[in-house]
């Protein structure tokens, strides 16, 4: 693929849909999504579990279980328009320009070989013939930019010799090495200490700079993205309530669900925000705001709840990139409220 | 002093009678199965015989099914139709009793080598030596030792079937063990018997009802091998394993009936066994 | 007046390597304290210790006054109704095939075995209560709650015997954020109205900053640094506290 220039949309995502058939009745997991990441930027996706937010990941990368189904909505890479892509050509660009770290990345390693080897596959299978040279040379400088401590002895180590948060590590390493245009990264920092996470997000923002990649960084923890992402979508049940710089959003919270979820964080002395209720998974896929069975803002002024019933869940600009779905975009509930 | 509650409405939880109700439902290939069986087994017992079994009558040997005969008379003039459903009885509730006998074995020592401690120890190494026999061999030396009396049958079987049935359990209560509600009775002070009875074996039940289909089998499929080759359940007690042997020396003849039909109800009764086993295998599968 | 817990030169080793390096520890009643530390700093392996899952190798653990390496059974069983611990995982922690009041009621089949059926579910429906959870939910499965009433009925079972202490071995770390609000603020107030005892262990500075009155670091198996919360945020003294705490990311955007 040519390469575009840093900064220009390259992950472009239009009103995705992806519904599972759950032994009780099928699941709108995602219910039209719009996402674009450029080259050279870090999206955060965050949300709680089940929101949806592995879902779009593995629909993006043509990775779905079995029981589920894209049933609407555009992925492009570039110019490739991935929607119409068969199992083979998948498989092809996941091999190169598409690269897909799942959760719990660890066990995804190969148990019977060495990890050196685990490299020299992955740069075998995107770029044909690759000297033991190249391999050795790309794989140390990954490793040792993953703070990675003694690489020689780690290149010759089975994986059940390294602990998980280095088996970690050496995952990522690995969906790196091939210089993908794409990685989609689902948690790949649960479980990390701290100062080995703050390591990995600084290596994997330097590459993603320099090769001019598109990252999509399905996480829960807001503080990663706060300091590691460039920009950032809040998903609630299947939908993006929320999208935009990193600054803006988390720092002047439109929707309510961000302003919850950002509430429910613990800073000492401070009451937490607990928000009535549990999650619920779409089953129908039907428009409306998908939180407005738990919104304080809807449950303060029922005057608002038709409106948000019916509300499409596409997004409206607040402000410059940030865009804010339904209702809530219109600040002056929220502002009533607050006041 | 209780807080304001974050929780939604409960709703009354499902009857546990139609929560297995649904689950036949979600079953069918287990269900008819397992009705087939039953209804085999019922049948057996409630159908009348139209003729003694062992009745010998020179007069009717060897002839095709009729309207009086329905499945014909084998070498001895007996009504094959009498023999084939009082053999279901023998066959099936010894079999039935084996495998009860043997799967109660195998839970019991599955469960206490599934602990860390020498009786665990001691199991294990019983299981290795009985394990060590060529046992089906052995049965059959010793069932015909023992004068081809049923209770020997029925130990042959579960000497031969405990030990995987053991091992299986084990394997499965040791996972369960290493869970953390195993830990957090620990914590509590739950005793070791409270702890086994009240969170391991339920949480192995499932596997245990699928193994007790398949050593069911196994069970039939043994006693029929042992019959066919002329020890356990022997003339004139009709088995099905004996009246398919008896039946393989004038098949030649052009006489099928006398094999076929008990050789027939010996693969329906198997296959729906296995299949309803396996039904319940993959439902546990799913479950996981 | 008898600390609820008093740990003195604990060590314990697992094959070779030392979870546990000289550990000294004391909890006066009705203290929340927190213990953070990266993994394999041995925080989990202190946390079983206090319970006795984890025999030490030396060194002494008492829970008011009693001493947790005892041979004799009366006292293991007095010390298991004393402290109860609650773990990481709320699903993993309760029998998937035991209803919420089966699981309540344990503890007290073993320790109140004298108690009555009615006084028994009286007791039960008292600890649902206090961590806020309807009694409808005491004949559910563990499977039809949410992962924050799991942790809730987690928290329930540990109370119901009314122990002096609480041992919570990252009870947050496995739920989203609005859940680990809903177990955070139940523990301030448990700790506010019933003025509970409890040792929180976590490497989340944030949460063990706002459930705890003083906060201890460990590192290789050893308590670097032991200090109220608010001192130890604003002013942490040792050079590895002055690193953790650095290293804790900020969720408001630079």
């Amino acid at each position: 693929m040519s390469t575009a220039e840093i900064g220009s949309p390259w992950l472009e995502i239009r009103d995705l849909r992806v519904r599972y058939d759950a032994a009780d009745g099928p699941v709108h997991a995602v219910v039209g999504v719009d996402l674009t990441v450029a080259r050279g930027e870090v999206l955060g996706v965050v949300g709680e579990s089940g929101c949806g937010k592995s879902s779009l990941a593995r629909a993006v990368v043509g990775l779905l279980p079995g029981n589920a189904a894209v049933t609407g909505g555009r992925v492009r890479v570039g110019a490739h328009d991935l929607s119409a892509a068969s199992p083979a050509r998948w498989r092809e660009l996941r091999r190169t320009e598409l690269a897909y770290m799942p959760q719990h990345s660890a066990a995804a390693l190969d148990p019977l070989r060495r990890v050196g080897r685990q490299f020299a596959d992955v740069l075998r299978a995107a770029n044909g013939r690759v000297s033991a040279d190249e391999v050795h040379r790309v794989s140390s400088e990954l490793l040792e930019a993953a703070g990675l401590r003694d690489v020689p002895r780690v290149l010759r180590a089975y994986p059940h010799e390294l602990s998980g948060g280095m088996a970690q590590r050496i995952a990522l390493c690995v969906a790196l090495a091939r210089r993908p245009s794409v990685l989609v990264a689902d948690e790949p920092t649960s479980g990390l200490d701290l100062t080995v996470l703050r390591k990995v997000m600084e290596m994997l923002r330097q590459r993603c700079r320099s090769e001019g990649m598109a990252v999509v960084m399905v996480t829960h923890n807001i503080g990663a993205v706060a300091q590691y992402c460039n920009r950032v979508a809040v998903m609630y049940g299947g939908a993006v309530v929320e999208s935009g710089p990193v600054s803006s959003v988390l720092g002047d919270p439109r929707h309510p669900y961000t302003r919850a979820l950002l509430g429910a964080l613990p800073r000492r002395g401070e009451p937490l925000a607990l928000l009535p209720g549990v999650a619920r998974v779409s089953r129908d896929g039907a428009p409306g705001c998908p939180f407005r069975h738990r919104c304080p803002v809807g449950a303060a002024d029922p005057g608002l709840g038709e409106g948000c019933a019916n509300e499409p869940t596409t997004l409206r600009m607040v402000a410059d990139d940030h865009a804010v779905a339904g209702l809530c975009a219109h600040g002056d509930a929220l502002e009533r409220e607050a006041s | 002093m209780s807080a304001p509650t974050l929780d939604p409405p409960v709703a009354p939880p499902p009857a546990a009678a139609r929560n297995r109700l649904r689950w036949f439902a979600e079953n069918p290939l287990v269900t008819v199965c397992t009705a087939v069986v039953l209804l085999v087994l019922v049948g057996s017992f409630a159908l009348p015989l139209p003729y003694d079994p062992e009745g010998v009558d020179a007069t009717a040997v060897l002839q095709p099914p009729s309207a009086t005969h329905l499945m014909g008379t084998d070498q001895n003039g007996s009504d094959v139709f009498s023999r084939v459903v009082a053999a279901g009885r023998t066959d099936l509730t010894l079999a039935i009793v084996a495998t009860l006998v043997a799967t109660t074995a195998g839970v019991v020592a599955g469960l206490l080598a599934s602990k860390r401690n020498r009786v665990a120890g001691a199991v294990m190494n019983v299981l290795d030596l009985v394990q060590s026999f060529p046992l089906l061999l052995f049965s059959v030396i010793l069932v015909s030792l023992a004068g081809n009396n049923l209770g020997a049958v029925v130990a042959a079987i579960v000497v031969i079937g405990f030990p995987s049935i053991t091992r299986l359990v084990r394997s499965e209560a040791l996972v369960v063990r290493e869970l953390r509600y195993v830990e957090v009775a620990e914590s509590i002070g739950v005793s070791s018997a409270r702890t086994t009875f009240r969170h391991v074996l339920p949480n192995v039940a499932g596997v245990i009802t699928a193994q007790f289909g398949i050593m069911l089998g196994r069970s039939l499929m043994i006693i029929a091998t042992l019959a066919f080759i002329g020890v356990g359940v022997t003339a004139p007690t009709p088995s099905w394993g004996a009246m398919v042997r008896a039946g393989a020396n004038v098949i030649g003849n052009g006489v099928w009936w006398v094999a076929v039909f008990p050789g027939l109800a010996v693969v329906l009764v198997m296959f729906c066994v296995n299949l309803a086993a396996d039904g319940v295998q993959r439902s546990l599968g799913r479950q996981r | 007046m008898t600390a609820a817990l008093a740990i003195e030169d604990a060590v314990k080793t697992f094959g070779g390597h030392r979870a546990l390096d000289g550990v000294d520890l004391v909890l006066p009643p009705g203290e929340a304290l927190g213990v953070i530390g990266e993994s394999g700093s041995g925080k989990s392996t202190l946390a079983r210790a206090v319970l006795g899952l984890h025999p030490l190798d030396s060194g002494r653990i008492r829970v008011g006054g009693l001493d947790v390496r005892t041979g004799d059974r009366a006292v293991v069983r007095e010390l298991r109704r004393r402290v109860s611990m609650v773990f990481q995982e709320p699903r993993e922690s309760l029998n998937p095939r035991m209803t919420i009041a089966a699981a309540v009621s344990e503890p007290l089949r073993v320790h109140e075995p004298g108690l009555g059926p009615a006084d028994r579910r009286r007791r039960v429906l008292e600890a649902l209560d206090l961590v806020s959870l309807p009694a409808a939910l005491a004949e559910r499965h563990p499977g039809a709650l949410s992962g924050g009433q799991q942790q809730r009925v987690s928290i329930a079972r540990a109370l119901v015997t009314q122990p002096t202490l609480l041992v919570l071995d990252e009870p947050t770390s496995a739920l989203d954020l609005s859940i680990q609000a809903q177990v955070l603020t139940l523990l301030r107030r448990l700790h506010a109205e019933l003025g509970l005892t409890y040792v929180f262990v976590s490497h989340d500075i944030d949460a063990v900053g706002y459930v705890c009155d003083r906060v201890a670091v460990m590192l290789h198996g050893r308590i670097v640094e032991c200090a109220p919360t608010e001192q130890l945020l604003t002013g942490a003294s040792h050079p590895y506290s002055k690193e953790l705490l650095g290293a804790a990311l900020s969720p408001r955007p630079a």
